[in-house]
């Protein structure tokens, strides 16, 4: 966001009188994310395109639901696109554990990325790549499959071929360290800004 | 459960892929525990970010437009929703009245039949020619079939002489029974016909009224089934309020 432009949350609060420029704003800012991330989960451009027309069309008709103090409104936004996007796996029915949901992952993070400088990416964002991308692989496999594949615990179990409860403690350390990573970056952020 | 078999999922469960059953289980648990609770909220905030790690991608065009296009629909439904219900609410539906149901207009009572109708709403600030955009749009277009009134603009400006200018361009020609009637809506009281009209061939109309404009609050243009009947004592058409004026 520029300075000087309106926030997240003006604009949806503005949604509430149905301004279809305060939409269009909201769209120009995030619809490239929520492309990226339904396109991710679902590997499919048009399924994708729905996910995403479906997800901006509940923030248009949904935003008096919207509460401020609990997410932000691109948290919130993302979110309605993760889950629609679950949904929609789901729907697909009894997708193979078996097929290629690892695929899809990006390259490990190298440690020498300067994520002040990854081009085009904001810093969170390149900060949340760096996070994930540094833990142990099985952390990472398991909580990629959880996120963007979503898939239950059982179904990573069943996909990794470990036990159950390997795959619980993957998620929750993985979760962890990538708190503690994401916390260290936001001290770090506020240290320079400061 | 016990509360360590709990904390093994909390992970899961901040990713949310436990089962229903689990779910519940944890729900229930950390309502009495603060530990659990405050590692949920830990993790949930991680579970919130990882979206980000997405790599942006352009998504069609068309997408944005069909979405506007959408949301512009939308948004025309809700205002005429208001504008049915803000005074009325829980009578059996009428269109009478309409201009008495815009919201920034709230006052008396009226009768009508339908055909349709557009309202554009202005404030008469002053005595320069004030600029209005004409609702256009699909919603006007499905109540009177055939009538598409995509890209129709325009101005309803008051002259120094108190007389009123009116043009509008790209306005389709109406069937034989069907007319354009152009009304000034005062704050208080009904609207004052100003007189009727029918777009030419070219789609264009442009009128100068001898009626002083200033003071009213809006502006309406309706499409009225009574055609060299004006002017009209009270709008014969139902309002869809599709633009008020800031």
């Amino acid at each position: 966001m520029v300075a000087g432009e309106p926030s997240d949350e003006n604009l949806v609060a503005r949604l509430r009188n149905k301004d279809t420029e305060a939409f269009a704003a909201l769209y120009d800012r995030h619809s490239r994310l929520a492309f990226g991330l339904a396109y991710r989960m679902l590997g499919e451009p048009s399924a994708a395109e729905d996910v995403v027309q479906e997800a901006f069309l509940s923030l248009w008709r949904q935003a008096e639901t919207f509460k401020p103090d609990r997410s932000a409104a691109r948290t919130w936004l993302l979110s309605i696109v993760h889950h629609r996007a679950i949904d929609r796996l789901r729907r697909v029915g009894s997708r193979e554990v078996s097929d290629g949901a690892l695929e899809g992952m990006p390259e490990r993070a190298d440690d020498s990325i300067d994520v002040e400088h990854e081009v085009g990416v904001s810093l969170e964002a390149a900060q949340v790549r760096q996070a994930l991308g540094t833990l142990p692989l099985e952390q990472q496999q398991a909580i990629e499959l959880a996120y963007f594949g979503g898939f239950s615990h059982s179904e990573i179990a069943q996909k990794l071929d470990v036990p159950i409860g390997t795959v619980k403690g993957r998620l929750r350390i993985g979760l962890q360290k990538m708190r503690l990573s994401l916390g260290q970056a936001h001290l770090e952020g506020a240290a320079r800004d400061a | 459960m016990t509360h360590d078999e709990v904390g093994e999922l909390l992970g899961a469960y901040a990713l949310e892929v436990v089962s229903a059953e689990e779910r519940a289980v944890i729900d229930e648990h950390i309502k009495d525990c603060p530990v659990c609770a405050a590692e949920v909220a830990d993790l949930m905030s991680v579970h919130d970010q990882l979206a980000l790690a997405s790599v942006e991608r352009d998504p069609p065009p068309a997408l944005r437009t069909r979405l506007m296009n959408l949301v512009e629909l939308d948004r025309n439904q809700w205002l005429l929703e208001q504008a049915r219900s803000a005074p009325d609410q829980g009578r059996p539906t009428s269109n009478a009245a309409w201009w008495k149901r815009i919201p920034m207009l709230a006052y008396g009572a009226g009768a009508a039949v339908l055909v349709a109708a557009v309202v554009l709403a202005v404030v008469f600030a002053n005595r320069n020619s004030v600029t209005v955009h004409l609702f256009h749009g699909s919603a006007v277009a499905q109540v009177v079939k055939g009538i598409d009134l995509q890209g129709a603009a325009g101005t309803v400006g008051v002259r120094s002489d108190h007389s009123t200018d009116v043009t509008f361009s790209n306005l389709p020609a109406l069937p034989s029974k069907l007319a354009y009637e152009l009304w000034l809506i005062p704050a208080k009281g009904n609207p004052v016909a100003v007189g009727g009209f029918n777009a030419g061939a070219n789609r264009s109309f442009t009128m100068r009224y001898n009626k002083d404009a200033t003071g009213f609050a809006a502006a309406a243009v309706t499409i009225e089934r009574a055609p060299g009947n004006w002017p009209s004592p009270s709008p014969n058409s139902m309002a869809i309020v599709v633009k008020l004026a800031s």
